[in-house]
């Protein structure tokens, strides 16, 4: 078990490294979803199954972001099918599936239980906390999110509209 | 129930943190100073799933969500402003470079992200070694 | 469920506010008026400032382990939402000559001053950080949503990746704290502190040295300051106005509710702020005095006092504490009425140039007398509630017996004082003959500005009511 918390951590600083050297950002974003991937791994192993659960769909929808916008970062630079090259896919697909062969490894050799978290850190434990005692938290949470959708929104605006 | 030790996971942490720094201070382009400040974010999300398992509390793991919401709005709120192109009137005239050895001192224009960037993690640096060394 | 109805009003102010938020936005995506929109932002905030006196009976009590409603809390939360509605006011005025008024901003204004009240509330590192969160991504949009001025984009990367970058700072040293005590709420953390010898450890230590560098980032305290003048020139005035009052000044409220008892005389922190104060104090005082810009000057002025604030913070005890918040109260009005009659009087298009306040006092001396009052308090000139400020600052210095800081803060102050008073002489020289400005201020702007006026003038002449208050509210402390 130790020894896939090393693997994905590992990961982790590779593909973060990676994607914040890259020279264009549709380059960067798999490897950062990558990173995404390996942190909530991580995670995951550490018991914290709520949080590697956000993080992975995070990660999960960078790299769907991703793929539209390598194709047309092919298309940009003229370089005909270059997007669909398998070759800018080669590197994240390999950390990726150093992670997965992480996470199967405790899985096949460890179970579902070790993955489910301890009695004081599982799910439902965060669950009946965030309700809980960090209630302002979640309200305050609620907040963020109308904030950062509505700077986003007034940003985005087209010209001239009142917004 | 895993016996990772506390170090090695706020090591990691540590880690991807001063990798989102660097990138901070040397990346030039908008895209790249989100996607920095969103992975040093997210190492600090990590710090507190490690430091919540190791006090076997749900309270670690809830801060890290509350990170990692905070690191979404700031994408979000980001990438918006790295889509958005300014207008030919919006775009900055180039300030006159101040030069010379005084500079922080007659600096009269905007400076770069990568100047106060380097600002913010000279002074996280200096405060830390300050505190530790006093 | 842990908030029962006996225990809701104390929470009323912070549930308005957000409320306001959440109909503002609901409204603009039924009907965009930018006049309807203020309203109701301004009619919500006016409801939670009416909630206060209701919480103020149920003070103090601690609301979940994230929030603890005091009088000190409370202070700062009516002056929070009073510094909002100016806004609101202020924003309507300068926004309506637009022909795409931005409506979303009097969602973004009360959403962002529900974070600062989360922050100067807030007991627990959770709503620390949400609150940070939120008035920082509020702002965000405020500043990169409605400026058009030149170099809007960039100052608006610069402010958006740093604060994120600093948020970062921050929760990587509360995670460090975390990790070490065990506990995120302050109460117990300073109980831990006192009760346990190994205090001085070195995770602790550089935990908590991360989370002040995240701090003063928000803060904007030497050396995390540099943004602060490249936004406020790149924002417009009533953005920056709330900026200044409201993120700022929640941030420094927490430092002084916070750090105020903390054991730490004569040790490591001690010195990180004493090196802060006098740094802010001699930079931003000696750089003022350089800008050609208003806002820009405004902004390093802004620098200035929060090492002034830390004098008296490092003077410590309930003198300290009470100077400095006296002390904040007085800067954040001033800073408010200099930066709204900044929207009374400029043109809007772009960072106010010195040499466009020439014959301001001329043309337009209401609102020219009111920069001109706003510029002598924040310069600390008798007869304003800035000089009660400093006076009272440095007679906590004083009794403490930190004369070393005190000279530094006399010297400070005469040179701010220089920076002032060139402002000043050049909007009495004679003016262009065309006024380059807009035409008349709107009657309710014009009010709010009269408002912070005569409470500059009136809490200048006769400051009791204030130091009594501030002396009330402490009461609850000790």
């Amino acid at each position: 078990m130790p020894t896939a918390v090393d693997l994905a951590g590992l990961v982790a600083i590779v593909a973060t490294t990676l994607a914040v050297t890259r020279a264009r950002v549709a380059q960067a974003l798999p490897y950062l979803g990558i990173s995404l991937l390996a942190i909530a791994a991580v995670c995951l192993l550490l018991g914290a199954a709520v949080v590697a659960a956000c993080e992975a769909a995070a990660g999960a929808g960078l790299i769907a972001l991703a793929a539209p916008a390598v194709r047309r970062l092919g298309r940009e630079t003229g370089a005909g099918r270059e997007g669909r090259e398998p070759g800018r896919w080669l590197w994240p697909s390999l950390l990726a599936l150093t992670l997965f062969a992480a996470i199967g490894y405790v899985l096949t050799h460890e179970g579902l239980t070790a993955l489910a978290g301890s009695a004081a850190t599982g799910p439902r434990e965060v669950a009946l906390v965030l309700s809980g005692p960090y209630l302002a938290g979640t309200i305050l949470a609620v907040m963020l999110l109308l904030a950062g959708l509505l700077a986003a929104a007034r940003i985005l605006r087209p010209p001239g509209d009142a917004r | 129930m895993t016996a990772i030790p506390l170090a090695d996971g706020l090591l990691l942490a540590a880690t991807l943190f001063v990798i989102g720094m660097a990138a901070l201070m040397a990346r030039r382009s908008a895209p790249f100073l989100v996607i920095a400040a969103v992975v040093m974010l997210n190492a600090s999300g990590l710090a507190f799933v490690v430091a919540g398992a190791r006090w076997g509390q749900a309270d670690g793991q809830v801060m890290a969500l509350f990170v990692l919401l905070a690191a979404a709005a700031a994408a979000l709120a980001g990438s918006a402003l790295a889509r958005r192109r300014d207008s030919a009137e919006e775009r900055p005239p180039a300030p006159p470079p101040a030069r010379g050895r005084w500079r922080f001192l007659r600096d009269t224009g905007a400076g770069q992200v990568w100047q106060y960037a380097t600002a913010l993690a000279a002074g996280a640096v200096f405060f830390v070694v300050l505190v530790l060394w006093w | 469920m842990v908030v029962t109805a006996r225990e809701l009003p104390a929470l009323l102010p912070l549930l308005v506010v957000a409320l306001t938020a959440l109909a503002g936005a609901a409204m603009a995506a039924v009907r965009r008026s930018h006049t309807a929109a203020a309203l109701v932002a301004g009619a919500g905030l006016t409801a939670a400032l009416a909630c206060i006196p209701a919480a103020l009976r149920q003070a103090p009590q601690q609301l979940t382990p994230l929030l603890v409603i005091d009088p000190f809390g409370l202070f700062w939360t009516g002056l929070i939402i009073a510094a909002t509605l100016i806004v609101v006011v202020l924003a309507h005025g300068c926004f309506a000559r637009r022909p795409d008024p931005p409506v979303l901003v009097y969602t973004l204004l009360p959403a962002a001053a529900t974070g600062a009240i989360a922050i100067v509330c807030s007991s627990h590192f959770a709503s620390l950080l949400l609150g940070v969160a939120v008035s920082s991504v509020a702002s965000y949009g405020l500043m990169a949503g409605v400026t058009t001025r030149p170099g809007a984009r960039d100052a608006s990367v610069k402010y958006l990746v740093l604060a994120a970058a600093s948020t970062a700072v921050l929760v990587l040293g509360m995670a460090l704290i975390y990790a070490r005590l065990g506990t995120m709420e302050f109460g117990r953390m300073m109980a831990l502190f006192t009760s346990r010898a190994d205090f001085y450890d070195p995770m602790l230590l550089a935990g908590l040295a991360l989370l002040v560098a995240g701090l003063g980032f928000h803060a904007a305290f030497v050396p995390f300051h540099p943004w602060m003048p490249d936004v406020y020139e790149a924002a417009p005035a009533p953005v920056a106005a709330f900026i200044e009052t409201v993120s700022k000044s929640a941030v420094l409220a927490l430092l002084i509710r916070d750090f105020r008892q903390s054991p730490t005389e004569g040790g490591s922190v001690y010195l990180l702020f004493t090196i802060v104060a006098v740094a802010s104090l001699v930079l931003g005082n000696l750089l003022a005095l350089r800008q050609a810009s208003l806002e820009r000057l405004l902004g390093y002025a802004s620098i200035a006092h929060t090492g002034a604030l830390l004098v008296a913070f490092q003077a410590g005890g309930r003198a300290g504490a009470e100077a400095a918040t006296f002390y904040l109260t007085a800067s954040a009005v001033a800073m408010l009425g200099a930066f709204g009659s900044v929207t009374v009087l400029s043109s809007g298009d772009g960072p106010t140039r010195l040499e466009d306040c020439r014959g301001w006092l001329r043309r337009r001396p209401l609102a020219g007398g009111v920069m001109t009052v706003m510029l002598l308090s924040l310069a600390g000139i008798p007869l304003t509630v800035g000089f009660r400020g400093i006076w009272l600052v440095a007679g906590a210095a004083r009794s403490a017996g930190i004369l070393p800081l005190l000279m530094v803060l006399v010297a400070a102050s005469v040179v701010g004082l220089v920076a002032y008073l060139r402002v000043i002489l050049v909007m009495g020289r004679r003016g262009p003959a065309t006024p380059a400005g807009a035409a008349g201020a709107p009657a309710a702007g014009g009010l709010a500005l009269g408002l912070l006026t005569a409470l500059i003038l009136g809490l200048g002449v006769w400051p009791v009511p204030l130091v009594d208050a501030i002396h009330a509210i402490f009461n609850g402390f000790v």
